[in-house]
């Protein structure tokens, strides 16, 4: 079995092919400092894409999983060897869709504070929720996605997921 | 690269893994490695259900469906079970990253079960002791 080598996709080309590069500024268009602030919100309102929004809506999601995860990982030790690795990976995602959405645009950590899990199942059984609902966001946005090679990296995201929910439920 | 030719690749390599599954199945014994066997005849009906899918897919856009070569090199020796289930996680992850061509190469319907299948398969990779990733089916973004 020889399949035809695939282009190889880098984070730059995933990205840069959605406009999700350089956002700070195509987002915002504060370059001019004669710009008021109505202008501003025209170039904004204009120029932020649709795979920008979808990375905007996306990154606030990942962000309380990463919370959720951090903290349940620190409260309940016996979970730790089991939710490093998804946690590894909801850090990863994060640190990707980071690079696509304005600074401005990020939400504040202190904006996803979650209510502590009185127990370590309910807590594992918030893990696995999370996840799943962030899973069902990447999927559902990658088909929305307008780049191809954005979708590529959303479907991605899902799946990657998919495989820590399958490992965690011992679907395997 | 077209839809029809994203998908047309995407039968090429369920051509393939239909094969290579089928050759690995026969190389295990189903009574002393019945997990293996079980892994494997699961692999296989689900890639012959995708390569059945992708067919209607691509003759509803009015293409040929790419036939399958008669034979397929594997990806290594399969005299024992270690090798066939290392062959087996080649021909997934090869599978895996053709979906991932695949989700960038369409829209709509067709995208939408490029998505499911590039799941699917990466999560089939597990059965063969694949381990998450952060992002399968991008050949290890970098």
């Amino acid at each position: 079995m020889s399949p035809r080598p695939l282009p190889r996709l880098t984070r730059r080309s995933a990205l840069g092919a959605a406009g999700l590069v350089s956002l700070g500024v195509a987002a915002t268009g504060c370059d001019d400092p004669a710009a008021t602030p109505s202008a501003r919100a025209t170039v904004r309102s204009t120029e932020i894409t649709h795979d920008v929004a979808l990375a905007v809506d996306l990154v606030a999601g990942v962000q309380r999983s990463v919370t959720l995860t951090t903290d349940v990982v620190r409260r309940f030790p016996l979970l730790r060897p089991s939710l490093r690795p998804l946690l590894e990976t909801q850090r990863a995602h994060l640190a990707l869709l980071a690079e696509a959405v304005p600074e401005q645009a990020m939400p504040s950590p202190s904006a996803n504070r979650v209510p502590a899990a009185a127990d370590r199942a309910a807590a594992r059984a918030r893990v696995l929720r999370s996840t799943t609902a962030r899973r069902d966001a990447f999927n559902a946005a990658a088909v929305e996605a307008e780049s191809g090679q954005f979708a590529r990296v959303l479907a991605s995201m899902g799946a990657g997921l998919a495989q820590h929910l399958a490992v965690l439920e011992g679907a395997t | 690269m077209t839809p029809t030719g994203a998908l047309q690749d995407a039968l090429a390599a369920e051509h393939a893994a239909v094969y290579v599954f089928g050759v690995l199945g026969a190389q295990t014994s189903e009574v002393e490695q019945s997990t293996l066997f079980d892994n494997l005849l699961t692999a296989y009906e689900q890639h012959r259900s995708a390569r059945d899918e992708l067919v209607a897919r691509i003759q509803e856009l009015g293409g040929r469906p790419v036939a399958a070569a008669p034979a397929y090199e594997l990806p290594n020796a399969v005299s024992t079970p270690t090798q066939v289930v290392r062959a087996a996680l080649v021909t997934e992850h090869r599978v895996t990253q053709t979906y991932g061509t695949l989700v960038a190469q369409t829209v709509g319907d067709d995208r939408s079960w490029a998505v499911d299948a590039l799941g699917a398969s990466a999560v089939r990779q597990l059965r063969f002791g694949g381990r998450p990733e952060s992002f399968p089916g991008t050949q290890g973004l970098a």
